[in-house]
């Protein structure tokens, strides 16, 4: 279980890179929210054999992950995990979908594979995207830019405490499972058995919901109403609007081009 | 009438298809007084520092904080009068920094974002704490958590502390600060604590709780004395009350060094 409460303090790691101040950091949760949203939404408007034009949006996750100043190991390690998740949307499509589709080499190839490499790139840009967000500003300050752009505090808070059990949860299940195998008594490594794993879960969820609890009476006694308030009220600038600005034409212009090929043919001069 | 007075009178409350956890539990704690609450688990601490703070409503008697009594509708004034410290810091601090987490409170209670800094800083210099303002919580030791945990109830400056447990899980150099914190602050205290020492050092009161009842109310040294009864409560003398015939004479004793 030591893999789990590592992965647990990994992604936890965003929130201590989202407080170092950085170029990524001074441009408003706002901004970046609205941007990261607009990126991957034009992402997934691309049809679903593309994967050349959908290039230039990498760019947005670049841009973040320099001017947010966060380790790309660290990116790639996040990456990782989300690809089998990935993967496992589109593993099928070189099968479900065989018509030949030429290939940027000369033979035609099952359009499958081509909608796989779509979804993969998409994916990743996608994930990477959500993950710098998170690195560059905070689960706190994205909390406060979506109840500042108006959406309704419930849902606000919803993903607030989503964010904070999903530790409580990965932190509840490591020392059980510690807990567990400590007592394995010798017994041959290979899981744990069906019949201890129902009983394993329900301790889990049992202390999983006793600690929430406790949290959240933590939360009211010092106050909370169900409104989320910041130290330091975040302020629009110039640099935001140019930032928002940007990333909304940016992709579009990539949707409506395809900017690879066109610089391709400006570069050969075909 | 002073918000720091603490009024409870002939407290009852069982769980449901269960025992009472307290029965007719009455005590007053006087504005700056530091009285501890001490007893066996299941004794009833728990259960009464739910009540004393509103998680728990009482299914008999009454708790008063000053001129309010203790029900859902005097919460949120209560909430600004009642700091409660939790058993586990880990349960109390949530945001990403330490200085997030020691301005959530005053925030709710509407502390201005002018003055919110000031705030912030004094009570985390009360505790000792002003280096750990940029720290993310749970990457903090157990001590720097605990004094993290008080210095985000303190924030809000309370008129009375209620601390579950403060000295659980602390090593004796963290223990030892802790309790000069507790020393020096002038707020009226509530102490749930298996920790008699601390107990000794910190408070002028002792409630002793057996079976969901008041056992004694007495000062620490008279009833820390009393065998019998701290046997009644499952309980024994502190440590430094303690006289220990096993250890072999001092002179005998060599250094580590010279051992080795």
């Amino acid at each position: 279980m030591a893999g789990l409460a590592h992965a647990l303090s990994s992604i936890r790691r965003a929130d201590s890179l989202a407080g170092r101040s950085t170029l990524a950091s001074t441009i408003d949760a706002r901004a970046k929210l609205l941007a990261s949203l607009w990126v991957v939404g034009v992402l997934a408007s691309f049809p679903s054999y593309e994967v050349a034009s959908l290039l230039p949006l990498a760019l947005f996750p670049v841009v973040l992950l320099v001017t947010g100043e966060v380790p790309l190991g660290w990116l790639c390690g996040r990456l990782l995990l989300a690809l089998p998740f990935v993967l496992m949307v589109g593993m099928l499509n070189p099968w479900l979908d065989p018509s030949p589709m030429a290939s940027p080499w000369g033979a035609p190839i099952a359009a499958g594979w081509f909608s796989l490499a779509s979804i993969l790139l998409r994916g990743l840009i996608a994930v990477s995207s959500a993950l710098l967000l998170l690195a560059t500003t905070g689960i706190i300050r994205i909390g406060y830019a979506m109840s500042a752009l108006g959406l309704p505090a419930v849902l606000v808070n919803q993903v607030l405490f989503l964010y904070r059990y999903l530790f409580v949860v990965g932190e509840e299940l490591a020392r059980t499972v510690q807990a567990w195998q400590l007592r394995r008594a010798g017994k041959p490594r290979h899981g744990v058995p069906p019949h201890q794993l129902k009983l394993l879960l329900a301790a889990v969820l049992a202390r999983t919901f006793q600690r929430a609890m406790r949290i959240h009476q933590a939360m009211l006694a010092r106050g909370f109403d169900g409104q989320l308030r910041l130290p330091s009220a975040p302020r629009w600038h110039l640099r935001d609007t140019v930032f928002l600005l940007f990333w909304i034409a940016f992709p579009l212009l990539a949707r409506l081009v395809d900017i690879p090929l066109t610089l391709g043919r400006l570069l050969t001069g075909a | 009438m002073s918000h720091h007075l603490l009024q409870v009178e002939n407290l009852g409350f069982a769980y449901p298809g269960q025992a009472p956890a307290l029965d007719k539990v009455s005590f007053t704690l006087h504005h700056g007084e530091a009285v501890a609450v001490v007893g066996g688990n299941g004794a009833g601490k728990s259960t009464l520092l739910q009540l004393l703070t509103g998680f728990l409503m009482p299914a008999q008697g009454q708790i008063r904080v000053g001129e309010l009594r203790v029900e859902r509708r005097t919460l949120p004034q209560l909430r600004r009068t009642l700091g409660f410290v939790f058993q586990n810091p880990d349960d109390q601090l949530f945001m990403p920094t330490v200085y997030e987490d020691v301005a959530f409170g005053p925030l709710n209670l509407g502390v201005s974002p002018q003055d919110i800094d000031r705030v912030v800083i004094h009570a985390l210099e009360q505790v000792g704490a002003a280096s750990l303002a940029g720290r993310a919580p749970w990457e903090l030791s157990g001590g720097q958590k605990r004094a993290v945990a008080i210095a985000g109830v303190l924030a809000m400056q309370p008129d009375i502390l209620i601390l579950d447990e403060p000295s659980d899980a602390l090593d004796p150099a963290a223990r030892r600060r802790l309790i000069g914190l507790l020393q020096r602050f002038e707020h009226t205290k509530l102490i749930a604590t298996h920790d008699l020492d601390l107990v000794l050092d910190v408070c002028s009161r002792v409630i002793v709780l057996s079976q969901g009842r008041v056992l004694a109310n007495a000062r620490p040294l008279e009833l820390f004395s009393d065998d019998a009864l701290l046997a009644q409560a499952s309980l024994e003398r502190p440590l430094s009350m303690q006289t220990r015939g096993s250890i072999p004479n001092a002179s005998h004793l060599r250094p580590i060094r010279e051992i080795k």
